[in-house]
């Protein structure tokens, strides 16, 4: 597929915010700004960024507790997200949620979530809805090759395939379930083979070929608006650092440092940058230039939120219930 | 006013927000052709068809957390799960998506949701299928907590619990599925944490969910013959609670007794218990007596199966040793 | 001995604070606490005992109370002893007994009071910490509750006892030779106090919940001082009993009062006390009411006075009398009307007593 010009500069521009930010996170997270937990998703950026492009602000996305990277490629505002993680008041969630439940039903992300595969079935009925509701709004569904084996993997992609919805399935291999790798989670290599079973069908991309990533995504996105039903896609991918902040040597305990080295080559922003050269669609001063000016714009986020409050002791009770 | 039993009084609910939303829909097992186990969604597929009442396939966390899907984005599902204990199936959609969803938003996205189910022992269909955990749920905050003991009840709270914007859990009773009641053809609601004074007294405050109400009734008329004057208060909601009905009762009588069919063990009459015992200490005449099931799985052959089971035995013993401190 | 110790454990869980081991329902609890009542004195009908709500409405006090009020532990002491204690105002119980058995002889007394001033003298009194002694405990308590639930007013009267006085006198050994019994002022005193209540029945009543209650029986107590405390035995149906059975009952009952051989029910059947401390230079004094009763009449000592009667000044003996009513139930002027009517029978003898 070829993409266009400016296809490919939003991509770009997609991929580089999503690394730059997950990047300043690391950092702040080491100095202790941001409380709990941090899931980075640095090495996944194409899988995100690719699917997303394809989607409008009124499709849906579920996402993983590793959700920065498709909350970002869904559209949400840099300073919003950092205010959540930084548990201000002026977050996405109003500091009650944090980085594993970030949302914003407006853009239609209808929240990461911190239960491996507790979004496949929120996306299975965000597509019943739409298809009750006669609207062509698709959801996208993201999870990992850990959720694959959860009971509500299998019932959604039943339930999806036996009522027709317009979901698109995406797994994100990236060979662990936290410490546990996929030859030892699972007898099967491929997990799109599984969509056999639920009468879909099933593909396997490159994971960190954005361009491969949006093709695919492209196909079953269109397949779903025209309500001809879901579709699996794995896309085999690799995260660069330990599955949290604070996993020791970045996963040492259970990969090695070979292994990580290896993918790290296979880095989907180079294989972009690449492209982009190549085709001379932009020029390496211009490559910086977009860098620059995303990193002001992170770091204009990382200002809002220090200087964001965190919340008032009686916003506690806040939100329990709709009143 | 003609007469309704329990499930056809909640068949009419569904049937008349079925008519006048069309964001309602209902989801289950078994619930179109067969019209629901007690029958509850009888005659509801053929009148709304197949694209608003949906056989789900045996997936209580697929199908539940599709109906969370649904109320995020617009739909007001009414989702069925046959029994309570099969909730535990659907564990990890009712505890850690539905009744959180709310408030880790920050306030944003809402799940104007009824999940149907029911509890009570006493049909032999023993221990995995008769089980009244309903506090477990009272128990996560997001959720609320809905508990009719009446046709007239259920049709009313029914009707509020589909208009809520809320997650809501209608805890409905076996045993009460056949019992008629007067039920307006209109559609009406009732207001949640507002309890019902099913009986006024004196003497002793009997609060009673579900079946337990018409036994404390029966019981209440005995006792009546020997002048001790029973109050029987039906909290209807059990999240919100209405603890100023109860309270009031209690500074009258200052003797309670709590019936519901749970455990007694952490159960929802020890909720109330504390409650009381913190709010209103002072007015106490008598210890506060809990009746409810014994600490054991329910058991299988029916004179074991009756033994557990609170009933009018239960509730005259509660009143008899009451009895010592009029 | 292990009797002694039961009960003493026993005393010991029923005087303790009355929030501790005091079994009652939490809205009797706070009823009693917010009205100053003693819950151990409160009898409980509900399971193993516990207070009721109803109970602390029907106050009444309990057995085990009064028991162990009454039943101090059996002294052995001779009289001489008991008299000089009780002038010392040495307790008893304190002593050390050389005579047969333990008992405590009057030389025991002797040299506790001098061990006593030698060792307050030693360390001095003030600033001493001294523990009230489990009749006391008691006693202070009942006060408390009286004089804090009964609204107490005091009315007070001189009477002329040169009539009274000279018909004791003319009867006395006659008396005493043909009844046995040495006739006392107390005497005449609960005869014509009985008298006085048949004509102010309210001075005999009690306060039950919000109903007053009068007693159907008039029966006088007289306060007797014993070395464990102020004891009230009550002479019964006074109105309806002559003078000579008045002495031989109140004789009885003081006796075995200071040797604590009272039954239980010949203190509680009091429906109205008399407190005398006439054999003190005091000219009159205040009395706290014995719960549950509504009138307790005080006597002061008599002496000589002069005052004018008629322009002219005559020399009589007054006594100075007092009485003090529950307000709840006596207003004042039936207090005074009652005080006036028993001044007039003390002061008419002869006249008052044709009744026997």
């Amino acid at each position: 597929m070829n993409l266009s010009r400016r296809q490919m500069l939003n991509l770009y521009r997609k991929m580089i915010t999503i690394r730059l930010f997950e990047e300043k996170i690391i950092d702040l997270y080491a100095r202790g700004f941001i409380p709990g937990l941090a899931h980075l998703y640095i090495g996944e950026e194409a899988v995100a960024a690719g699917v997303c492009a394809n989607l409008r602000k009124d499709d849906y996305i579920t996402s993983t507790h590793r959700g920065h990277g498709h909350v970002i490629a869904k559209g949400a505002e840099l300073k919003y997200m950092m205010a959540e993680l930084f548990g201000k008041k002026t977050g996405y969630c109003k500091g009650k949620g944090g980085s594993m439940h970030i949302a914003d039903i407006d853009i239609g992300v209808l929240g990461a979530n911190g239960i491996a595969g507790g979004g496949i079935p929120i996306a299975v009925g965000a597509a019943l809805s739409s298809k009750m509701r006669k609207t062509d709004q698709v959801t996208v569904c993201f999870f990992g090759d850990g959720a694959s084996n959860n009971g509500v993997f299998h019932e959604g992609l039943n339930f999806a395939s036996v009522h027709h919805l317009p979901v698109v399935f995406v797994c994100e291999n990236n060979l662990y379930g936290i410490s546990v790798s996929q030859k030892q989670h699972q007898a099967i290599q491929d997990i799109s083979i599984r969509a056999v079973a639920y009468s879909m069908p099933g593909i396997s991309i490159n994971g960190n070929d954005v361009c491969v990533v949006y093709e695919a995504s492209s196909k079953s996105i269109q397949r779903a608006r025209a309500g001809e039903g879901p579709t699996l896609i794995e896309c085999k991918t690799y995260r660069w650092r330990g599955h949290h902040e604070g996993d020791p040597n970045q996963g040492k305990r259970y990969r090695t440092m070979d292994e990580v080295e290896e993918w790290m080559e296979k880095c989907p922003i180079k294989k972009l940058e690449e492209k982009i050269l190549g085709e001379k669609v932009l020029t390496k001063a211009k490559m910086n230039k977009i860098r620059e000016e995303i990193k002001i714009e992170i770091e204009g986020a990382e200002k809002f939120a220090n200087q964001s409050p965190f919340p008032d002791a009686k916003d506690i009770y806040e939100d329990v219930f709709v009143s | 006013m003609r007469e309704l039993t329990y499930a056809q009084a909640i068949n009419e609910a569904l049937m008349q927000n079925l008519e006048r939303d069309e964001r309602v829909f209902l989801m289950g097992e078994d619930i179109g052709k067969y019209g629901g186990i007690f029958q509850a969604t009888a005659g509801l597929l053929d009148r709304f068809g197949s694209g608003r009442v949906i056989d789900t396939p045996i997936s209580e966390s697929g199908f539940v957390g599709a109906a969370i899907g649904a109320a995020l984005t617009g739909m007001r599902p009414v989702v069925e799960i046959m029994f309570i204990d099969f909730t535990t199936v659907a564990m990890d959609m009712i505890v850690n998506q539905m009744a959180k969803i709310h408030y880790m938003f920050g306030g944003r996205g809402k799940i104007p949701l009824v999940l149907r189910t029911n509890i009570g022992a006493g049909r032999g269909a023993a221990a995995q299928h008769s089980q009244s955990f309903h506090a477990f749920f009272v128990h996560i905050p997001g959720l609320k907590v809905i508990t009719p003991s009446t046709p007239y009840d259920a049709k009313g709270l029914m009707n509020t619990a589909i208009q809520d914007e809320n997650p809501v859990l209608f805890i409905e009773h076996k045993k009460l599925y056949a019992i008629k009641g007067e039920v307006p053809e209109e559609y009406y609601t009732l207001p949640f944490g507002k309890a019902e004074l099913k009986k006024e007294g004196k003497d002793i405050t009997i609060v009673a969910t579900h079946a337990m109400v018409s036994r404390s009734l029966s019981v209440a008329e005995e006792f009546a013959k020997e002048e001790i004057d029973i109050e029987v208060v039906d909290p209807r909601t059990l999240r919100p609670l209405d603890k100023d009905s109860i309270l009031r009762s209690v500074k009258k009588t200052g003797r309670l007794i709590v019936a519901d069919e749970g455990p007694v063990t952490c159960g929802i009459s020890a909720e109330i218990s504390a409650t009381v015992a913190e709010e209103a200490v002072e007015y106490l005449q008598a210890p506060i007596l809990r009746v409810g099931s014994p600490d054991t799985p329910v058991p299988f052959s029916p004179p074991l199966e009756k033994i557990y089971i609170p009933d009018e035995e239960d509730v005259r013993e509660a009143v008899q040793r009451m009895k010592a401190y009029l | 001995m292990k009797g002694e110790e039961d009960l003493e454990v026993y005393r010991e869980s029923t005087f303790s604070d009355s929030s501790g081991s005091i079994k009652a329902v939490p809205a009797a609890r706070w009823r009693a606490r917010r009205e100053g009542v003693d819950l151990s004195l409160v009898k409980g009908s509900g399971p193993d005992g516990i207070v009721l709500l109803k109970d602390l409405q029907d106050f009444r006090i309990t057995k085990t109370s009064i028991e162990t009020v009454t039943q101090a532990k059996k002294i052995h002491a001779s009289s001489l002893a008991r008299k000089l204690a009780g002038k010392r105002a040495i307790s008893l119980q304190s002593i050390q007994g050389s005579g047969t058995r333990g008992r405590i002889m009057m030389g025991d007394v002797i040299k506790a009071c001098e061990k006593h001033t030698v060792s307050l003298k030693k360390k001095g009194i003030f600033g001493q910490t001294i523990p009230m002694s489990q009749i006391r405990k008691v006693i202070a308590r009942r006060m408390v509750q009286s004089a804090f639930t009964a609204p107490h007013i005091y009315f007070f009267t001189n009477v002329r006892m040169d009539e009274l006085i000279q018909l004791r006198d003319n009867i006395f050994t006659r008396y005493e030779k043909e009844f046995k019994a040495r006739i006392s002022m107390n005497d005449f005193f609960i005869k014509a106090v009985a008298l006085t209540i048949k004509e102010f029945p309210m001075l005999n009543a009690m306060v039950k919940g919000e109903e007053i209650y009068i007693m159907p029986e008039i029966n006088i107590g007289l306060a007797v001082a014993t070395e464990g405390g102020l004891i009230v035995p009550a002479i019964p149906q006074a109105d309806q009993l002559g003078l000579e059975k008045i002495s031989q009952m109140r004789s009885d009952l003081v006796e075995r009062a200071r040797s604590g051989k009272l039954k239980l029910e010949e203190i509680e059947r009091g429906t109205f006390t008399i407190s005398s401390l006439a054999q003190f230079d005091i000219t009159f004094f205040t009395a706290i009411l014995n719960p549950p009763q509504s009138g307790i009449l005080t006597v002061g000592k008599t002496s000589d006075q002069l005052f004018l009667e008629k322009g002219e000044v005559v020399a009589q003996k007054l006594a100075s009398f007092g009485l003090s009513v529950d307000h709840r139930v006596v207003d004042g002027a039936i207090a005074a009307a009652f005080l006036q009517s028993l001044k007039n029978k003390l002061e008419n003898p002869t006249f008052a007593f044709i009744h026997i």
